[in-house]
């Protein structure tokens, strides 16, 4: 008779009785990503420098402290980093062609003045400080929604938000989960190419080395994906259910109808002259058709989850401190605070406004009310499994 | 090679720089007559404000609003990447916002002579001004912005406000009893002989001097000037006790003479910008700024070592 023994093992999970380890668990990734949409969301409303630096160091705070250890968290760094390549390339296109408004010069460039058929505009001359400063705060502002985005991705695991989708797309994300897994290991494999050929004296380096590893690296790489599709084949991954073709039908349909009417609710909102009527109810309408099609659309796909993440207390506090700050944000905005849009020609030294201010630093919360994850070792992760962190 | 990349980089940017500060010639003065119609503006006078702008020739639009602003007093025009948001810091906040059916811009329009005006085809920014004053054609160019609002451009249009009531023709006779450089008969002469407000200029013809003296017939008390002031910055006249120049109605003249103590309103100095350096909402700000980063780098360090 095997043994029923409902205990814990003690040699697999030691370190789940201690105490430091008892609170910690991995919140929700849909609350990360409510938290981290929304402080993107209130970053749009506003081009203030000042504000916007808050809500990256906010962001950046709470990634630093809960953070997990698992590879994806080190990733805020690039993120910051390409926001920070964004703004120097638009500091020097807009320094190159930017409209030419009398200001506080800083250098002058040498100036062609196009003619009159290509509008007669200039390329060069004069850099002044209004330009350079209006492209900047902009610039910021992408900055500070690539430093949002950083930090969701950061602290909610991959793995676990693909859990969370919607049966309907779960397919298309299981795709995207094993493109995640396989990146860092066709670079294994790039530095093993590289090392055979290297032993073999064959060229390892500059066009010739990388001829010679094309080859091999995407051999490998067809290999894995043939191997794990057989493995997820044999796991059931890919099966439907058979469903009435009316079901089907209903689902296009729904979809379909639902992206037309999202469609024409957006371009109505852009174009200040459409009804009323066609902007946030098509928006309403066409979002509810699009969630009926994702709802029956799932119906093909049977799965089953093991272990799924609970929507607790937690993950409610920190999706509305997301919220809080947007909404101290659109309240700001409503009330037509000037500080929120600091002018730039005349150039004037931003401040910072109250309102906007508690509302970003409310985005701090997350760093005091999620749980910790858990430490790495804690459970050993049993080999040959898609890391589930 | 680096230290020679460095060298021919630095001459490309620095050459040039030199050539173009090098005195072009001086363009002659023009006179431009600059309407501005607030409509339904909340905050705004009333009436058109209609404002004899002596600027350079080939001036941009942008440039001689400036010119306007400074001169009157107002606020300096406010633009974000080419558009004007705000004449005379009207509206408060925002740049071409929808609503109402449209957008809520200010529309630029040209004119010359007296015939009706046109929707401009480019910016403030792009848009120069070009006459020749030696022509004794009277095609003289205006600038007229008008507040637009829903969708209504097509058919709103500054105020049809003739060119010479903004800047009138030479007078025959001195209208002013105030001894300023271009008063009474004063003609070309008398005027290159003193400087004016905008002293790196040179002097224009005579058809320049004409926007300046029917100002004083407007009635305002102005006492004995002293033009000799070169600096920009400014007014040429400091003492009209009107509070607001454009919203009375200027009987004869046209050209709007500047309030009391309107001398500093200077490009780029924020209304609120003080007494000195920055307000205190941004130093705390910074501070705060600070003292984030600062809790990242430790927050990062003990996770480092814990």
């Amino acid at each position: 008779m095997p043994d029923q023994t409902n205990q814990p093992d003690q040699t697999t999970q030691p370190d789940q009785t201690a105490p430091d380890n008892r609170d910690r668990r991995h919140l929700h990734p849909a609350a990360w990503w409510l938290w981290s949409l929304a402080l993107a969301a209130a970053a749009v409303r506003t081009t203030n420098p000042l504000l916007l630096a808050l809500v990256i160091a906010v962001a950046g705070y709470v990634v630093a402290a809960r953070r997990s250890d698992a590879p994806w968290a080190r990733s805020y760094t690039a993120f910051l980093s390409l926001g920070a390549a964004v703004i120097v390339i638009r500091l020097v296109l807009v320094g190159l062609t930017g409209r030419r408004l009398p200001g506080r010069v800083l250098l002058t460039l040498p100036s062609v003045e196009l003619p009159e058929w290509a509008a007669g505009a200039a390329i060069g001359g004069p850099v002044t400080l209004e330009l350079l400063a209006g492209a900047f705060y902009e610039s910021l502002q992408f900055t500070a929604m690539l430093a949002c985005f950083g930090a969701a991705n950061a602290l909610a695991s991959p793995y676990r938000l693909l859990r969370c989708l919607p049966a309907a797309v779960y397919e298309a994300g299981v795709a995207v989960a094993v493109a995640l897994s396989f990146a860092p290991q066709a670079m294994v494999s790039v530095g093993e190419v590289r090392a055979a050929r290297r032993l073999r004296g064959r060229p390892s380096r500059g066009v010739r080395g990388a001829r010679g590893l094309a080859v091999p690296v995407l051999e490998g790489a067809l290999q894995r994906s043939i191997d794990l599709a057989a493995s997820m084949d044999a796991r059931g991954y890919g099966r439907r259910r058979s469903v009435a073709p009316g079901l089907r039908r209903l689902t296009t349909v729904c979809t379909l109808g639902g992206l037309l009417v999202v469609c024409v609710g957006v371009y109505a909102l852009l174009d200040p002259t459409t009804p009323q009527a066609l902007k946030l109810p098509a928006l309403g309408l066409g979002s509810a058709l699009l969630a009926a099609g994702l709802l029956a659309g799932g119906r093909r796909t049977a799965r089953t989850r093991y272990r799924p993440d609970r929507w607790q207390g937690r993950e409610w506090l920190v999706a509305i401190s997301g919220i809080a700050t947007l909404a101290a944000m659109v309240i700001a905005d409503r009330r037509g605070l000037v500080a929120l849009d600091p002018s730039t020609q005349p150039l004037e030294v931003p401040t910072v406004p109250l309102l906007p201010a508690i509302g970003i630093a409310a985005g701090l919360l997350p760093a005091l009310l999620a749980p910790l994850p858990p430490r790495a070792g804690a459970a050993p992760r049993r080999r040959g499994e898609l890391a589930a962190a | 090679m680096h230290g020679r990349a460095l060298v021919a980089a630095a001459a490309l940017v620095v050459l040039p720089a030199a050539a173009a500060m090098s005195p072009a010639s001086a363009e002659s003065e023009i006179c431009v007559a600059v309407v501005v119609d607030y409509q339904q503006l909340a905050g705004a006078p009333g009436a058109p404000s209609r404002h004899c702008a002596k600027v350079p020739n080939r001036s941009t639009g942008y440039e001689i609003l400036l010119e306007r602003a400074r001169t009157l007093g107002r606020p300096a025009p406010r633009s974000e990447s080419g558009l004007v948001c705000a004449i005379d810091g009207l509206p408060e906040r925002g740049c071409g916002e929808s609503g109402g059916g449209g957008y809520r811009y200010w529309a630029y329009f040209h004119r010359t002579g007296d015939g009706s005006w046109q929707y401009s085809n480019r910016g403030a920014a792009d848009y120069r001004v070009i006459d020749d004053p030696s022509r004794s054609t009277d095609d003289r160019p205006s600038e007229g912005w008008v507040w637009v609002e829903g969708g209504a451009e097509g058919s709103v249009r500054p105020a049809a406000i003739p060119y010479d009531e903004v800047c009138p023709p030479t007078p025959k006779t001195p209208a002013s009893p105030t001894p300023r450089p271009s008063a009474g008969a004063a003609t070309a002469p008398a005027r290159s002989a003193t400087p004016t407000p905008r002293a790196s200029r040179s002097a224009g013809p005579a058809g320049a001097t004409s926007g300046r003296t029917p100002a004083a017939a407007a009635g305002a008390p102005e006492p004995a000037a002293t033009l000799a002031n070169p600096s920009l910055d400014e007014p040429p006249r400091p003492a009209s006790a009107r509070p607001d120049g454009t919203a009375v109605p200027l009987a004869a003249a046209g050209s709007s003479t500047p309030p009391a103590g309107n001398a500093v309103e200077l490009l780029g100095d924020a209304p609120g910008d003080g007494s000195s350096g920055l307000p205190v909402s941004t130093i705390a700000g910074i501070g705060v700024l600070a003292l984030l980063g600062g809790a990242v780098v430790i927050r990062l360090r003990r996770a480092d070592r814990g």
